[in-house]
């Protein structure tokens, strides 16, 4: 570690040290002050280039492998691209940019079914477990990673019997036939509604698309980039006073922090 | 065995808002106060590396963990209640400054017919305007007395904003003036002026320039980065009580916070309050915290789920009548419509309370002879900073996946704009707070359980509301326009409006009421409860600025009481 990062944190250890005291002229003066700056800190690439990228992107051969594409929670290659050609029908390539499958949704579903959401762990899990109303809420004993396999198993069940064949391996349109039967709940999923299990899907999906990449999803900020949302930027007071629409560079989580 | 602590002048339960100032202002006069709060202390430092959509918003980051305490919630007398297991229709907030750290800064005062709703509307359109299983009551306090109070807490947190010219005149001018103007704000003015209405600037806690209040405390300006309702601000610009009463009241040296203690009782002893019972959240050990007077500051469901737990006052019950306690549970319903436009604005900068507002169809501000119900709603449209995993309005009939969804959703994330109204909801016979008789929290006490559904009289006003909103979005030239619909019932799932109230409802007379106009209970002469609980129906505007309203009001009936101990 250089002297001049030494000092970066010890500095901004000190702002924070201060900061619950201080003013706003203070605070506007020190840390933040300095993240308002043009050209923040670029994001680290390794974290968020796809394989890929990383072959086709030559001068950046002495970059270190993405090392964050294995499973943390599936376990067959056949349910992550389950998920992934899920996704991709659900958020798809088009003319405004990639679709779920180029920006790494499935990675992020994968990470995240791992983690507490996968195990509803800020939710209420304790019984009894009773079927509600349609007014209540969902109401399931199984954790969403239980939901997701669940989910899995019958999509790809419904693919061969309706289609004979992997749900990854049929053309979209089969894929969206059967995404709508779920959705409809013209398909049992045992355990749930199959229609829970498809906003589920729906909200991560939408959730890998756009969360900061921080997740390993929306890789490249190129989610963000279709919708023209600038990420993670500490201040618009001196731009949204303009009347002409204003088409910002992306900037991720990362460059807020002292690296 | 619960271990007993030394006995405090004042413990307040819950540092939020309400418990902050209470805590600031007593300390301030020289009284022991001691905050017992279950989440964690919060500065602005926590909040600088948090403009993260996906871990504030989608996971709900500052809010109560719903996997140790929530609530049941069920639509009917007859049905059973269900627990609410993940987050949804409202949020419930948590940690030092609770709801007021991640709060979006509305700051409105109540109309002067709010507190006398029962008597004016009597008066002015019958007593049979509304059947009697509408249980609208008079607060026990009129605007003219609380008017102060709303100054206090305008002073202390800085408003900017300007005169309402459909509201009562301000005797100050608001501490800052309006946040700045952007393009949608000016289109949006422009549409309601030639709607017929009256447009002004929504008061605002996110402040427009520094300002540094009567306590000393200095606030920052506002930075529009559209990182504001369920965030902290790490600028310290918007008002919240990391910034302003929590330091206050610290600098006093009369005031001490314990973090990681759940209040789940409220002790009473030989016929009388003698402290609280909490359990520190880490270890699950409990400890009794003997004190003069206890001072409950949680959130609403909180509040009356504390006064059930601790036998206080008297539970409410829907098929007599009788008892307070629980009553009058109310919520905003926001009727809202969405227009897409041509025009492309720069939607992902704004703060929280940025907008323009009407309030021509708000209070008693027309003639409800011939309309079939009372009251209205505040009707605006704010610029808060979209973010793009939850904002993917599209037009009816795009449905909400696939090659469509994906670029319509796009097209319009900087293209479209929804004003919604804080509408009324009328305190009803059947929709209360009580026990649950089955579901239990992390120490073993009964959920709060919520019987809730939507009224007849507030779906009139939805559908009133929703067309003057149309009107208004009308005169942008939208090309398309999506507008609210309500359910068959009233649903727990999706997201809704935060602002719940009612269940310690204050009052003139201790039959309808729990506490009195200084938030004392009735039957409690050491025991203060504030909060949005204390409101006997939900007004037509964001509760915060009447909640800190009252919240001054009850910290100097409880400095009187210290002095004098009797009933207020």
């Amino acid at each position: 570690m250089s002297n001049n990062e030494t000092e970066k944190s010890f500095s901004r250890r000190n702002f924070l040290k201060m900061s619950g005291v201080a003013t706003g002229t203070l605070v506007a003066g020190t840390y933040l002050g300095s993240l308002l700056k043009e050209d923040p800190a670029a994001p680290e690439q390794a974290a968020t280039d796809t394989e890929g990228q990383q072959s086709e992107g030559g001068e950046q051969a002495a970059e270190s492998p993405d090392y964050t594409r294995a499973y943390k929670f599936f376990q067959r290659q056949e349910d992550f691209a389950t998920i992934e050609a899920a996704a991709e029908r659900i958020f798809p390539e088009d003319d405004n940019g990639p679709g779920a499958k180029t920006l790494g949704v499935a990675w992020f579903i994968d990470h995240e079914l791992s983690a507490g959401y996968g195990s509803n762990s800020r939710e209420y899990m304790k019984g009894p477990f009773k079927e509600g109303t349609d007014f209540q809420g969902p109401q399931y004993a199984m954790l969403r990673m239980d939901i997701f396999s669940e989910g899995i198993r019958v999509m790809n069940e419904q693919a061969q019997e309706q289609f004979d064949a992997t749900f990854p391996e049929l053309d979209g349109g089969q894929q969206d036939d059967i995404l709508t039967q779920i959705e409809q709940d013209e398909i049992e999923i045992p355990g749930l509604k199959a229609s829970d299990f498809f906003e589920e899907l729906r909200l991560v999906t939408l959730s890998g698309a756009y969360a900061d990449p921080l997740y390993r999803g929306n890789i490249d900020m190129k989610g963000w980039e279709m919708k023209k949302f600038p990420g993670a930027y500490m201040s618009y007071a001196n731009e949204i006073e303009s009347e002409e629409f204003i088409d910002k560079e992306q900037q991720p989580l990362s460059s807020h922090i002292s690296h | 065995m619960a271990e007993t602590l030394d006995k405090r002048e004042v413990v307040v339960v819950g540092l939020g808002w309400a418990g902050s100032i209470v805590a600031a202002e007593l300390a301030k006069a020289g009284k022991d106060v001691l905050g017992l709060e279950r989440g964690q202390e919060k500065t602005t430092e926590d909040y600088l590396t948090a403009h993260d959509e996906y871990r504030y918003v989608v996971g709900h980051e500052m809010m109560q963990d719903l996997s140790k305490e929530t609530i049941t919630y069920r639509n009917t007398l007859d049905e059973e209640a269900l627990p609410m297991r993940r987050f949804g229709a409202f949020l419930i907030g948590t940690d030092v400054g609770g709801g007021g750290v991640h709060w979006n800064g509305d700051t409105w005062r109540y109309n002067p017919y709010d507190f006398e709703i029962k008597s004016m509307t009597d008066e002015k359109y019958g007593e049979d305007k509304l059947s009697d299983d509408y249980l609208i009551q008079d607060w026990g306090i009129t605007y003219e007395e609380l008017e102060p109070y709303y100054e206090k807490y305008e002073q202390t947190t800085g408003v900017s904003g300007e005169q309402n010219p459909m509201g009562p005149e301000r005797k100050i001018p608001y501490p800052t003036p309006p946040m700045k103007m952007t393009p949608l704000l000016s289109d949006f003015k422009a549409a309601c002026e030639a709607a017929g209405a009256t447009p002004f600037r929504t008061p605002s806690g996110n402040l427009s320039e520094e300002y540094t209040n009567p306590d000393g405390q200095t606030l920052a300006a506002c930075q529009y980065c559209g990182f504001c309702e369920k965030f902290g601000c790490e600028w310290g610009a918007k008002a919240s009580p990391i910034v302003t009463t929590i330091p206050t009241a610290k600098e006093t040296g009369n005031f001490e916070i314990k973090t990681g203690a759940n209040v789940v009782e409220i002790i009473k002893e030989g016929g009388r309050v003698t402290g609280v019972l909490y359990v520190d959240t880490a270890t699950h050990k409990e400890y009794i915290q003997p004190a003069d007077v206890v001072v409950i500051t949680s959130h609403t469901t909180n509040n009356t789920k504390l006064l059930l737990h601790s036998d206080l006052g008297t539970a409410y019950d829907p098929e007599t009548g009788e008892g307070s306690v629980g009553k009058n549970y109310c919520l905003h319903i926001t009727p809202s419509v969405t227009g897409f436009f041509d025009k492309e604005y720069n939607m992902s900068m704004g703060a929280g309370a940025l907008g323009v507002t009407i309030d021509d169809y708000n209070n008693d501000n027309f003639d409800h002879t011939d309309h079939d119900f009372i009251h209205g709603g505040s009707i605006s449209m704010k610029q808060q900073g979209k973010r793009p995993i939850l904002e993917n309005a599209v037009p009816d009939g795009v449905k909400n996946w696939g090659a469509e969804f994906k670029a319509e959703s796009i097209k319009a994330y900087n293209r479209s704009a929804g004003a919604w109204a804080q509408m009324i909801t009328l305190p009803y016979v059947n929709n209360y707070l009580s026990l649950d008789p089955t579901y239990k929290d992390e120490y073993g006490r009964p959920l709060l359980r919520l019987t809730y559904d939507i009224t007849d009289h507030d779906r009139n006003v939805h559908e009133f509301i929703a067309d003057r909103i149309e009107e208004v979005i009308d005169q942008m030239n939208p090309v398309a326009k999506t507008r609210s619909t309500l359910g068959e019932h009233f649903d727990i799932l999706p997201a809704h409006n935060d602002h719940i109230v009612g269940g310690t409802i204050m009052g003139a007379d201790p039959e309808t009421s729990v506490v009195n106009n200084y938030l004392q209970m009735w039957d409690e002469d050491n025991v203060f409860v504030i909060g949005g609980s204390n409101f006997p129906h939900n007004g037509g505007y964001n509760p915060t600025g009447t909640v800190g309203a009252l919240s001054y009001r009850a910290a100097e009936g409880i400095e009187r009481y210290l002095d004098d101990n009797g009933p207020l």
